[in-house]
């Protein structure tokens, strides 16, 4: 027998927290944006280069909005080999870059959009971790 | 003092005494790069840490990500899965004693399963296959 998780009115929430704060959405937008673009850079300043292609391959990539009050974008390293170069291969040593730059900007994500949620006078509560 | 450094040698230590690990990979558990002439090993690689500062000048835990595979060179059918398999049984929820380095396991699980394209050297084409996963283990140091 399938197990079935069904979580209602999550939509209706996020709704409601929008409307909480309505400019939070227009404020974070272009966050968001700046501190992909950030990671982005970060990411392209610490990749190795021999012919520069896999620098030139690291892209901020909007995602669209799939729901109220929500936001992504995605940074992604586009060369076919750039798995071989943040893990290794047998033949040669690994490069972590791209997880711990993009686990930094998550992070300096969800603090900005704190910082911005206090600043309309909502309270945030509970425990961050990075997932 | 915290020494994290002392985390991952335990974590290597912890794989290495294991025999039916090294039964499938009998050139044993390195940190990072396998030495030269291996054809069966298991490496371990740092991929990111993070440390979660307390009020004052303690760390509440620490997080690591590791990459931890098995790399096996292809002859006479030799696969990684088994070893794989054997790595997962090892860490995934598993109770560390971290006590030697100083610290205390918190939780150790794997957060993505590690199967790239296999790997083939230009300069004597042979084969290798890598199989294994990415582990996250939370700690905090007991000194």
């Amino acid at each position: 027998m399938p197990s079935v998780l069904r979580l209602d009115g999550v939509d209706a929430l996020l709704g409601e927290l929008a409307r909480l704060a309505p400019d939070l959405m227009a404020e974070t937008r272009p966050l968001q944006a700046a501190i992909a673009e950030r990671t982005a850079d970060e990411v392209r300043a610490a990749l190795p280069v021999a012919t520069g292609a896999l620098r030139a391959s690291v892209q901020v990539v909007p995602v669209g909005a799939a729901g109220p009050a929500r936001l992504a974008s995605r940074v992604v390293v586009g060369a076919e080999y750039a798995a071989f170069v943040e893990f290794g291969t047998p033949l040669m040593a690994p490069r972590p870059v791209f997880v711990p730059a993009t686990r930094r900007g998550r992070e300096a994500f969800v603090a900005a959009v704190i910082a911005r949620v206090r600043a309309h006078g909502l309270a945030v509560g509970g425990e961050l971790r990075d997932g | 003092m915290a020494d994290t450094v002392r985390v991952h040698d335990a974590l290597v230590a912890y794989l290495a005494a294991d025999a039916a690990l090294l039964a499938l990979c009998p050139d044993g558990v390195w940190w990072s790069v396998p030495p030269q002439g291996a054809t069966a090993v298991v490496v371990v690689v740092l991929i990111d840490h993070h440390d979660q500062p307390g009020l004052d000048a303690t760390t509440l835990y620490e997080r690591s990500d590791y990459l931890v595979k098995a790399m096996i060179r292809m002859t006479a059918g030799a696969m990684p899965q088994g070893a794989a398999a054997r790595i997962d049984e090892l860490l995934h929820h598993a109770a560390l004693d971290l006590s030697p380095a100083g610290y205390q396991a918190m939780v150790c699980r794997r957060i993505e399963h590690f199967t790239p394209p296999l790997t083939i050297d230009p300069t004597n084409q042979a084969r290798w296959r890598q199989e294994g996963g990415r582990y996250e283990l939370l700690s905090h140091p007991t000194a």
